[in-house]
């Protein structure tokens, strides 16, 4: 089990955004919500990343309780909807703050995933020069090399081209899956959602269909 | 939970150096003249100057307001509608006046009029009642008018960069296609239609905050009304004269009582404008979209020779009073055959202080060592608390940051004279052996710099976007990682800003140490140049030693300013 | 506003002359040749109280930064200045510090603030070795808490050249100057914030004092008032922006509208040391008009490093420095058969005064607070 979320409620300037929920995450399972924008899908992820207090309910990671963790102790990657690069570094210094410290940085495998996510070429490039996609695949190769538990993806493809944003999502999935991290995506576009996830939640049924859902996840949790 | 009690800290710290030294000094006031300070004010009409210095400083101060605008408008006008070649260079120098120590400024406006000077020569001579101004003089039966206006001139010239900063960006900025569209609209189709209806509501908020500026900083004019006009007075020209009598027992308790009432009323004069100045600013920011510069002044076009000539015009009362000074420091009258000579003798006593108990070198050394611990403290303790108003702001803590923030702004209303006095009679209650400590300036200087420090990098905190912290935080960066990292470099030009301007600010500062050099030896460079200049001047060179001395002064100002120049992002308005 | 006092800094010739004779005298005895044969603080052995000596003046213009150095040499002591804007700033200074006094040595209260200074007890007792005085000198006061190190002559100055151009004679009393042709045309600098104005205000009472008539001095000060007098902080106002006889006329900010002010008698004489053995300012000698200034060092009570305070008394009243008053303070010399230089005209410019006013201290040290506030009354001005 990934992650585990039990009886979570939240809310955001006093409206209940998710009340009492509970959902679960196979070891490298992609989870897509589905849900038009505002909906609190967002708000949900940042819950998990630990930005936003739940105001009950606990969120475990691979058994951890989160709850009382901080953010950046909590080794899960998160890409934006809006790709967020440094503009005080290029593109090098942008992926090479995945590392903490500089003894740590293992220039092979920042290589090694530059060219598999195609950006090897542009790393000495300034990042005011980047297209959306282009940017979006460093962001992504920057959370990978954090080797997270888990990555949150909250709509990171929504303002992409279509084509771009099919080709993306597709290789995000393949990268994903081969290096086996799970995955909570969030997103409003069915396409994408059907071309990426192992699994699809409405949103709406997240908060209607809590019964079902806590019936589905014993059910998985029985059968796994 | 703890983090919360942290951040108050600096808040608490901030408010304390503030509000200590000011409340000590109220207290000692009261105590030697046995009033409170509501009741201080209606004692003002008792001393002989009292009521004169309030009309003066409220009317001069309109007056200046007024005259700043007069000026700073069209030039704005013509900076932001058009395309200019230098426009970094023309903006920095009509922005170099204000970041002039007030004592540079004063001894190059009387360069400036002096007999033989630049404007003498060109036949108006501002100080005589002769000629125009003699006829200016009879007609308004204000005695020497020309000082007034030599006054008025010197503080439209100082807070001209208010107009230009604020103002003009936000004319260059205004989307074309608006006033196009009202163009084709029946109430546009005069020019005067135009600037009622569409150019005044845009541009009001703007125009309106430049002016309460050069209000407030033209009412607590205090060393440019010492030189330029020395029969006249302002409230804190006279708070400085008088000061040096306040707060003793049973002695000249007038003084004590004018400093009590004059300070009261100034500040809450200060606070009304301040306060009016913040919720026309807050208006301001709640703003329509806005184009990107290049792309309005496009669309109008070069400048048109009017303009060019305006604009230079502006360039030259810009660097005139600055340029004349430095003339003065090499031209030197000699007394027995009342003829001019050129040496650079002047500077060689500045420098060695012949004439004077330190040097303008060590001077300048100690005003550096002020200038750089004022600088390190203001930022660091500027920089805690707006991340602690920011802190709350974004942790839902609408209204506590709300009233924080209002009394970070509190000792924007200080001058300098009170916040001085205020070091003064608050020391020597509480730990008088500071009088001994060479580093004593460092409170005042930081005191009136800190709350300038806030107000440049609360926006920047404010407008930095907080996916990046929280991007850093999921790369797994600790918050003293993302402090450094992420923070300080994306912060990097306000921090640039707020550290050059509280360096200019304690390099030129005046009132404060005026006041305080009154119980130690902290000789600064401006205050050199006012000993000198207050000196009897039976021998030629010692004005010009006081020219030489400000130009020192006014070098080392410029190359910070131009350091700042160049890390100062264009942003809409503000300082 | 703020330099209510006359005196002039060395100038370059001068400096000289007093740097060069420093050094013969140096070279001649090694050290002061006084009391102190030795220096008063060795770095070697002591360190202590008296290494630092603490003096609070106004910006007297005759102590450099070469003095001082010249007296750290001879001494070993270093000075720290605390300056304030006029003599008055250093009572004020004293008296805001009483508790806690900041400085050791209190330089140039005068005889007209001496006695508040008394009645504060903010002064103490010197131990100083002085030499013989100039009798003048010790007549307002002749006790050991005070020593004088230089004095003048306070009285009016007038424009000769504009007063002949407007048919008007050199007044012969101060009642003239209530006439209608002295209309705006006189300049006063304020006995609250200035010595030299304080001085002849002082004048001004023994001079209506000594006249039959009923006229107290204030309501002589507040006819001029109505004659449209000017009143300014300082000294330093009266006579370089206003005055149209001194060099104020080549200065900035100068106005010009009097052609009579209070500054010392012999200050043509310094004009005509500057300006080449001429000047059009004259000293106008009015009998009881013009006061006797004495300029005083004076230990400060609760105040520290007794030694140097002795040393720097002095050193003042070395021959080498106190002969030089007249170029490099442009004050009198206190010491005894010492006039001014004959350089320039500036003594044939500068009349001693024939009956100069004859209140004694005391008596200024006790009514001082209620002049003042009838002054400021009958005038309405600072």
């Amino acid at each position: 089990m990934t992650i585990e979320i039990q009886s979570l409620t939240l809310s955001y300037d006093a409206n209940i955004i998710v009340q009492r929920c509970n959902l679960t995450l196979a070891e490298g399972e992609i989870l897509v919500i589905l849900g038009p924008s505002g909906c609190g899908k967002t708000t949900l992820l940042r819950a998990i990343a630990g930005f936003v207090k739940p105001d009950e309910g606990t969120i475990r990671l691979n058994g951890r309780n989160l709850n009382q963790i901080k953010p950046e102790d909590r080794n899960i990657g998160m890409l934006f909807q809006r790709p967020v690069l440094f503009p005080h570094k290029d593109v090098l210094g942008n992926i090479l703050f995945a590392y903490q410290k500089k003894k740590d940085r293992d220039m092979e495998k920042v290589n090694e995933i530059m060219k598999d996510i195609g950006i090897y070429t542009m790393k000495n490039q300034s990042i005011e020069t980047l297209s959306g996609g282009e940017s979006q695949r460093v962001v992504l190769a920057r959370a990978l090399l954090t080797n997270p538990e888990l990555l949150l993806l909250d709509e990171p493809l929504s303002s992409l081209d279509l084509s771009v944003r099919r080709q993306l999502a597709s290789e995000i999935r393949t990268t994903l899956k081969s290096k086996n991290i799970a995955a909570i995506h969030v997103t409003h576009d069915h396409e994408e959602a059907a071309i990426i996830g192992d699994r699809i939640i409405e949103w709406n049924e997240l908060h209607l269909l809590e019964s079902v859902l806590i019936q589905a996840n014993t059910d998985e949790t029985t059968s796994g | 939970m703890s983090l919360r009690s942290i951040r108050s800290v600096p808040i608490l710290v901030y408010l304390g150096l503030m509000l200590i030294p000011i409340v000590l000094a109220l207290q000692r006031l009261m105590d030697v003249t046995g009033k409170s300070p509501f009741a201080a004010i209606f004692s003002l009409p008792d001393h002989p100057l009292g009521t004169e210095a309030l009309y003066f400083s409220f009317i001069q101060a309109l007056l200046s307001a007024g005259l700043t605008l007069a000026i700073g408008l069209p030039i704005a006008w013509w900076l932001g509608r058009h395309q200019w070649k230098h426009l970094n260079f023309i903006r920095a120098a009509l922005t170099l006046p204000f970041v002039t120590p007030t004592i540079v400024a004063a001894m190059g406006f009387l360069a400036l009029f002096k007999t033989g000077g630049p404007i003498e020569s060109i036949g108006i001579d501002l100080r005589f009642e002769t000629g125009l101004i003699g006829w200016l003089s009879d007609a308004t039966g204000i005695e020497n008018s020309g000082h007034i206006i030599a006054l008025l001139l010197a503080h439209a010239w100082f807070n001209l960069a208010l107009v230009i900063r604020f103002v003009e960006p936000k004319i260059a900025t205004i989307p074309p296609r608006f006033e196009e569209s009202i163009r084709l609209l029946p109430i546009g189709k005069t020019r005067f239609s135009r600037a009622r209806y569409f150019w005044w509501p845009m541009l009001r908020t703007s125009i309106g905050s430049a002016f309460l500026f050069a209000f407030i900083f033209s009412f607590t004019s205090f060393a440019l009304v010492r030189w330029l006009a020395p029969d006249l007075w302002t409230l804190e020209a006279l708070m400085a004269v008088e000061g040096g009598a306040a707060g003793i027992h049973n002695y000249r308790t007038e003084a004590s009582l004018l400093v009590l009432g004059g300070a009261t009323l100034q500040g809450i004069i200060l606070l009304f404008a301040l306060g009016l100045a913040g919720y026309w600013q807050q208006k301001q920011s709640i703003s329509n979209d806005i184009v990107s510069e290049s792309f309005a002044r496009k669309t109008a076009g070069g400048a048109s020779l009017f303009a060019r000539i305006g604009v230079s015009f502006a360039l030259l009362f810009a660097l005139a009073p600055l340029g004349s000074m430095l003339l003065s420091s090499v031209r030197i009258r000699d007394r027995t055959n009342e003829s001019y000579r050129w040496s650079t003798e002047a500077w060689d006593i500045a420098l060695t202080g012949d004439l004077t108990y330190v040097s303008a070198a060590d001077a300048l050394a100690n005003s550096i060592v002020y200038a750089i611990a004022c600088m390190v403290v203001s930022v660091l303790l500027g920089y805690a608390v707006a991340s602690s108003i920011h802190a709350l702001e974004s942790g839902g803590k609408k209204k506590t940051a709300i009233m924080v923030d209002l009394l970070s702004m509190l000792p924007l209303a200080l001058s300098g004279v009170m916040v001085g006095l205020g070091v003064l009679l608050g020391v020597l209650k509480v730990w008088p052996e500071l009088f001994q400590w060479y580093g004593l300036p460092i409170i005042p200087h930081a005191m009136l710099t800190t709350p300038f420090v806030i107000r440049i990098l609360l926006p920047a905190l404010r407008s930095l976007d907080s996916s990046y912290d929280e991007t850093a935080a999921m790369l797994g960066h600790s918050q003293f990682q993302r402090f450094l990292k992420v923070r300080i470099p994306l912060m990097k030009s306000s921090l640039v800003v707020a550290a050059t301007l509280s360096i200019a600010f304690s390099l030129g500062e005046f009132g404060a140490s005026w006041i305080l050099l009154r119980s130690g030896s902290w000789d600064t460079l401006p205050i050199l140049v006012d000993q000198l200049m207050a000196r009897p001047k039976y021998f030629e060179l010692v004005e010009p030693v006081a020219m030489a001395t400000a130009s020192i002064l006014m070098m080392v100002t410029f190359v910070l300013f131009i350091i700042t120049e160049r890390f100062r992002e264009h942003q809409g308005g503000g300082f | 506003m703020s330099q209510s006092h006359p005196c002039i800094g060395g100038i370059e010739l001068n400096l000289q002359i007093i740097v060069s004779l420093l050094i013969v005298s140096l070279s001649f005895s090694g050290c002061l040749g006084t009391s102190n044969e030795e220096l008063v603080c060795n770095d070697g052995e002591d360190t202590g109280d008296d290494c630092v000596l603490t003096i609070v003046t106004y910006d007297i213009i005759a102590i450099t930064d070469d003095v001082l150095n010249e007296f750290t040499k001879q001494t070993g002591v270093q000075v720290e200045m605390i300056r304030t804007d006029d003599a008055g700033g250093i009572l004020e200074h004293l008296l805001l510090t009483k508790d806690n006094p900041q400085a050791d040595l209190a330089l140039g209260l005068d005889n007209t603030y001496l006695q508040t200074a008394f009645q504060f007890d903010l002064l103490a007792e010197h131990g100083a070795q002085i030499p013989v005085l100039d009798s003048k000198a010790t007549i307002p006061y002749n006790g050991n808490k005070a020593v004088p190190f230089d004095q003048g002559y306070i009285c009016l100055n007038a424009d000769t050249q504009a007063l002949s151009e407007n048919n008007i004679s050199v007044p012969t009393t101060l009642e003239e100057l209530t006439a209608p042709e002295w209309n705006g045309k006189t300049a006063f600098p304020s006995p609250v914030t200035s010595s030299p104005g304080r001085g002849f205000m002082v004048a001004t009472i023994d001079y209506f004092e000594q006249q039959s008539s009923d006229t107290t001095a204030f309501d002589w000060w507040a006819d001029m008032a109505d004659n449209d007098a000017i009143f300014t902080t300082g000294w330093t106002e009266a006579y370089e922006t206003h005055y149209t006889g001194g060099y104020g006329i080549w200065n900035e900010g100068h106005i010009g509208d009097a052609w009579l002010t209070v500054s010392y008698c012999h200050s043509p004489g310094v004009e005509a040391l500057y300006g080449g053995n001429s000047t059009i300012s004259a000293a106008v000698d009015i009998d009881f008009a013009s006061f006797s200034q004495v300029e005083y060092a004076a230990p400060v009570n609760g105040g520290g490093s007794k030694n140097a305070v002795n040393a720097f008394i002095e050193f003042l009243l070395t021959d080498e420095v106190n002969t030089n008053m007249p170029e490099n303070n442009l004050m009198y010399s206190v010491l005894e058969g010492k006039d001014l230089p004959e350089t320039n005209g500036y003594r044939y410019h500068s009349p001693v005064p024939s009956q100069p006013s004859t209140i004694e201290m005391d008596r200024i040290g006790q009514e001082m607070d209620d002049w003042l506030k009838d002054w400021r009354d009958s005038t309405n001005s600072i």
